[in-house]
């Protein structure tokens, strides 16, 4: 049975696998309206019901009686209240862009990396052990099957099957959570697979329960006798530990870091916490319903001594029930996978965040330049990390080994991850609080976490004397770990919830309350605070002119070209510049650090703004609008300030429009003295040799066939131009008859490219092509486009001035539009040019290289009337042209 | 009675107010409700049999979900009704950028 | 010895022609068809007659002739300026700068020649 038990689990991973690939396919097809449903948000929920509350909340029953509730009551209660904590949460994470909760202290205490790094080492420290717990519980549950083979697994297999799983998962995360490093991006696969692990876990313990109860007991009635007959009859509520516990579910319900990756970081829409509100409760209400039930079955039918732990899986095993038995294995085994997955990808995003990251950006102090990818570098990074941690949770297995010592790490788990409540419940609610009292906060309150529980948790002589636990440090009574201040007789889990969170939170109150915070560290409160009051946040810096490009690049590298020039052309739009490179305007530097802090985490996206904007970010507004005790008049003068910036904001402008307007009236005169010249020239050669072959009558047969050619080809040159002149008229007063028709866009630049390479080559220009199969066909003017294609290519091996001139056309088909680039590696052209060159006769510098400067008004006026556009791609090392047309120029042309 | 339309507009966010005192009175009620058999664990004479406690605990688990789901749905009929209810109401879905 | 005519011009075809008739009526001409390093030509030929384009590659024909006409041995040197801009204001320049003879583009080969002898008799 153990044989097919594997096959039925690697098929079940198999499934799981299918079902992530195909969630992301559908989401990248925009076709997966209900992976964004409220259904699969609460699902992914569930991830608070490991294994831990699989397997193990049957032995805590079995153990303790009804106490194992108040882990289910405790979340049910944040949900049920929703209004007060999660929607504020929700709405911050969103409008914030937070990666993670150690982004969020972060983002919230001034963008520090020194809070978001302490957080990220606690949540690591709290986590590993849990993660090590769910291997445990898979090599448990494959043993418990393999002992009713009589195989009696050996310990050296419990090993290796842990490092299956281990490495499994890892590959499992890595494949699906880091396929897109924006976070906001969410992680449509991984999310997918929980929401199926989720009722798959949940099917397979409800069956068991009600194999239980109606198989097993004989139905309700009986049940409930049996019950109040079993050894619980007795069980009595231990108030201390019910109130404390319940808090402390609570509290981890919050704070761990896969419960804030799927609650917050994962939420779609937050509409979807309504939903959730009543079917979490009933979720987890389904899950722990029929937990006493096995219990109670499971002591009275089972042999003494067997593991209650297991009950789930050992009574469907010794009644015979083979298939109930390995459903509730797959179950185990879903909550295993799923927590370890989502656990590892948050820590992972908070380790490359905010310790690698911040490192790394160190390192490279201020040169941009010699910047890779970083996209690449980030992505390294979160795999790495993820490996890292599963590498941990692995080692903690197999170093601790024994059962005794992980059944109670659940717990001492969530005490240690609570740690983060008095700081973000503060950061939420108090604009008070301060990044100072909640370093100490926290500090405060790991400390006596590790002191009190986590330490001796290993027991007396691991890593504590049995002497230190008995007399305390140095034989002072009052500093024993389990009995601080000399209370005695708690139970020593309460005793460390009830001091540790207690000091963290005075510690975190008095601090704030002497500290005085830093000036962003306001902003950001009272951006947090007043969520709900100004949705459009206050910025936070001052942007020069002329740094655009800088950004621009920056932002290439980080969050890729397509987001980039996605964000910095709509951007353009709204300000209403035309190309891709807007205003340097707070807002929109807030907006890009924004977009940037939802890759790499706040702290090191306002560090990277911070190194090309510079200078102090917040402004004397911003603070104004911050602090409401301001007076009126500074208010007003803030006021005053702010228009004068808008006033000077437009007055560049307007001088750009009125510089412009003048280039162009310029340039309309240059015409006459241009289009004089350009008419002159070739006449001026056709006129001399028809006369001389007119007069000389000794002229050789050769001669005179030379003289011919070479007024023919003037005479074809002027043609050309006079061609080139009618053509733009046309296209200008809008006369133009489009032939539409279907083709291939691949088609057409390849027979642009032969055409320009049938010409007479001056200069050598190699072509990189990328083509992409994915782009459709397109209804469009084959031989408008054609043209434009034509032109840019010619005039890339006319102007790129690189020793070894190159150029590179990729072709892209992003919603409904075609783009292709055309990106050649001279020096590109300067940014004063870039807005002059599509108008007519336009030439860069005094240059002269045949063309009368046409190309690209033609090619301008073309592409408006494809429905298209074409414009100049700044940040590209070269000369960039972008050219966008749609699928379908039906849509756009005047037919 | 041309005044009358912005009456029914006022009383209908009356209403939507008070939905919302209920959402946050919910989990109050429910910390309450799962604290009371604590009183009675006092009651060392006659203590509670532990099948009854454990149906106490899935009721009223059961009551709150129905009440919360109730809520909500009366919640979000209302805010389409009104169209948000101000600066504090229930999120429309933000738009994205 | 025969009159020495440097033309510079950066049409191939119109220094052909040029060329054509001016060798046929017994000139030696020498061309250089770019515009920054016009002068040297002009000072390594020493040619009898300079004849001029104005949109030259790298430095303009007005900018030439007023460089040649700052050193004192090519005061005197005849100039033509044959050029396919042929505004009032272009031609004003020219003179401004000490040309000896301003013909716009095109032109009848007669007049060229005539004027070519007209300026180096």
């Amino acid at each position: 049975m153990i044989n097919f038990l594997i096959s039925a689990s690697i098929f079940y991973v198999a499934v799981l696998f299918f079902v992530a690939f195909w969630a992301e396919r559908a989401a990248a097809q925009g076709r997966g309206a209900w992976l964004r449903s409220p259904w699969v948000y609460t699902l992914s929920l569930s991830i608070y019901c490991t294994a831990w509350t699989f397997y193990g909340a049957v032995g805590y029953a079995a153990r303790s009686g009804l106490e194992y509730l108040t882990i289910y009551l405790g979340p049910s209660l944040v949900m049920l209240g929703w209004w007060w904590i999660l929607r504020k949460l929700v709405r911050i994470g969103r409008a914030q862009r937070v990666t993670s909760i150690a982004d969020l202290l972060s983002s919230r205490f001034g963008k520090s990396n020194l809070l978001a790094a302490l957080v990220t080492v606690l949540a690591v420290v709290g986590t590993t052990p849990y993660i090590a717990l769910q291997l445990q519980s898979v090599t448990l549950s494959f043993s418990a099957f393999a002992q009713a083979d009589d195989l009696g697994m050996m310990g050296a297999g419990n090993d290796r099957s842990a490092l299956w799983v281990a490495l499994g998962l890892a590959f499992f995360t890595i494949i699906f959570g880091t396929r897109n490093l924006d976070v906001n991006e969410r992680h449509h696969g991984v999310v997918m697979a929980i929401a199926v692990e989720a009722i798959v876990k949940l099917c397979a313990l409800v069956a068991v329960g009600i194999f239980v109860v109606w198989g097993v007991s004989g139905g309700l009635a009986p049940m409930l006798e049996a019950i109040n007959a079993s050894p619980h009859q007795n069980w009595h509520m231990d108030n201390a530990r019910w109130v404390a516990l319940t808090f402390l579910s609570a509290a981890a319900f919050l704070t761990l870091p896969r419960m804030f990756q799927v609650l917050v970081v994962e939420n779609e829409d937050e509409r979807h916490l309504q939903t959730a509100s009543w079917a979490f409760p009933t979720y987890v209400l389904l899950m722990s319903l029929f937990v006493l039930p096995i219990a109670v079955v499971g002591q009275s039918i089972l042999p003494q001594g067997s593991n209650p732990d297991l009950y789930v899986l050992t009574i469907p095993l010794a009644l015979g029930q083979d298939t109930l038995a390995i459903l509730s294995f797959l179950g185990g085994f879903s909550s295993a996978t799923s927590m370890v997955v989502v656990a590892s990808l948050a820590l992972a995003t908070m380790v490359s965040n905010h310790i690698v990251m911040p490192i790394w950006l160190r390192y490279w102090q201020g040169k941009f330049s010699a910047f890779g990818d970083v996209r690449r570098i980030v992505l390294l990074a979160r795999r790495v990390s993820i490996g890292f941690v599963l590498f941990l949770g692995y080692l903690y297995y197999s170093l601790s080994g024994g059962s005794a010592a992980l059944a109670a790490i659940g717990l001492i788990s969530f005490t240690g991850v609570a740690q983060v409540l008095p700081a973000m419940i503060g950061g939420l609610f108090w604009r008070g609080s301060t990044r100072m009292g909640a370093i100490c906060g926290l500090l405060v309150g790991f400390f006596v976490w590790g002191y009190s529980l986590f330490l001796p948790s290993f027991g007396a002589d691991v890593v504590m004397s049995a002497n230190l636990m008995q007399n305390g440090p140095w034989g002072i009574g009052a500093l024993r770990p389990q009995a601080l201040f000399g209370i005695d007789g708690l139970d020593p889990l309460v005793h460390t919830i009830f001091w540790s969170m207690l000091l963290n939170a005075v510690v975190f109150v008095f601090v704030s309350l002497i500290d005085f915070p830093s000036p962003l560290e306001r902003l950001q409160g009272a951006q947090f605070v007043n969520v709900f009051d100004h949705s459009s946040a206050t910025s936070g810096w001052t942007g020069k002119a002329g740094q655009s490009e800088d950004l621009m690049v920056m932002a290439q590298r980080i969050i890729g070209s397509v987001q980039a020039q996605k964000l910095f052309q709509s951007e353009a739009h709204k300000q209403g510049v035309s190309g891709f490179l807007p205003e340097p305007t707070p807002e929109f530097l807030e907006r890009l650090e924004r977009e940037l802090a939802g890759s790499v985490g706040a702290a090191t996206a306002h560090a990277m703004v911070g190194q090309i904007v510079g200078g102090t970010s917040v402004t004397v507004q911003d603070l104004m609008a911050v602090a409401d005790e301001t007076a009126q008049m500074m208010e007003y003068s803030s006021r005053l300030e702010l228009q004068s910036e808008e006033l000077s904001r437009t007055a560049r402008q307007l001088r750009n429009a009125n510089d412009k307007l003048t280039q162009i009236s310029v340039q309309k005169d240059a015409f006459l003295s241009q289009i004089s010249h350009e008419l002159r020239t070739p006449m001026t050669s056709i006129l001399a040799f028809s006369e001389i072959m007119k007069e000389a009558g000794d002229l050789d047969r050769q001669d005179l066939n030379k003289y011919a050619t070479i007024i023919h080809a003037e005479s074809t040159r002027l043609t050309r131009l006079l061609d080139d002149l009618l053509d733009l008229s046309v296209l200008e007063n809008g006369q133009v008859h489009l032939n539409l028709v279907a083709c291939s866009p691949n088609d057409l630049l390849r027979r642009a490219i032969a055409t320009v390479q049938a010409g007479e080559a001056h200069r050598i220009l190699r072509i990189n092509l990328r083509l992409s199969d994915t782009v459709p066909d397109v209804i469009t003017d084959p031989d408008r486009l054609g043209q434009v294609f034509i032109n840019l290519i010619t005039n890339a091996r006319k102007y790129c001035d690189a020793a070894a001139p190159e150029l590179t056309i990729s072709l892209t088909h992003r919603a409904g539009r075609i783009i292709c680039d055309f990106v050649d590696n001279g020096s590109g052209i300067p940014k004063e040019d870039q807005e002059m060159i599509f108008e007519k006769f336009a030439r860069v510098g005094q240059t002269k290289a045949g063309g009368a400067g046409l190309g690209l008004a033609i090619c301008r006026e073309i592409m408006g009337r494809l429905g298209g556009d074409i414009a100049y791609l700044p940040g590209q090392g070269g000369g960039a042209f972008r050219v966008t047309f749609a699928v379908d120029a039906h849509n756009f042309s005047g037919h | 009675m041309a005044k009358k339309p912005p009456i029914f507009l006022e009383r209908d966010r009356y209403r939507t107010r008070r939905l919302v005192d209920a959402l946050r009175v919910l989990p109050i009620l429910a910390g309450i409700l799962w604290l009371v058999p604590a009183l009675w664990a006092n009651d060392t004479q006659n203590p509670p049999e532990i099948a009854r406690l454990a149906i106490y605990f899935f009721c009223t688990w059961a009551l709150m979900i129905v009440l919360s789901f109730a809520l909500s749905r009366r919640l979000r009929h209302s805010a389409e009704f009104a169209g948000g209810i101000g600066t504090d109401g229930p999120s429309a879905p933000r738009d994205r950028d | 010895m025969s009159k020495t005519v440097l033309l510079i011009e950066d049409e191939p075809n119109i220094i052909e022609a040029i060329s054509f008739i001016l060798s046929r009526d017994g000139w030696t001409v020498a061309t250089h068809s770019n515009g920054h390093d016009a002068n040297d030509a002009i000072l390594r030929r020493k040619p009898d007659l300079v004849i001029l384009d104005v949109m030259l590659p790298g430095k303009s024909g007005f900018d030439i002739l007023r460089d040649l006409r700052q050193d004192a041995q090519f005061q005197d040197l005849p100039v033509l300026i044959l050029t396919a801009r042929g505004q009032t204001k272009d031609r004003e320049l020219a003179q401004s700068l000490g040309v000896s003879r301003f013909m716009t583009k095109p032109f009848s080969n007669a007049d060229v020649l005539a004027a070519a002898n007209d300026l180096v008799p």
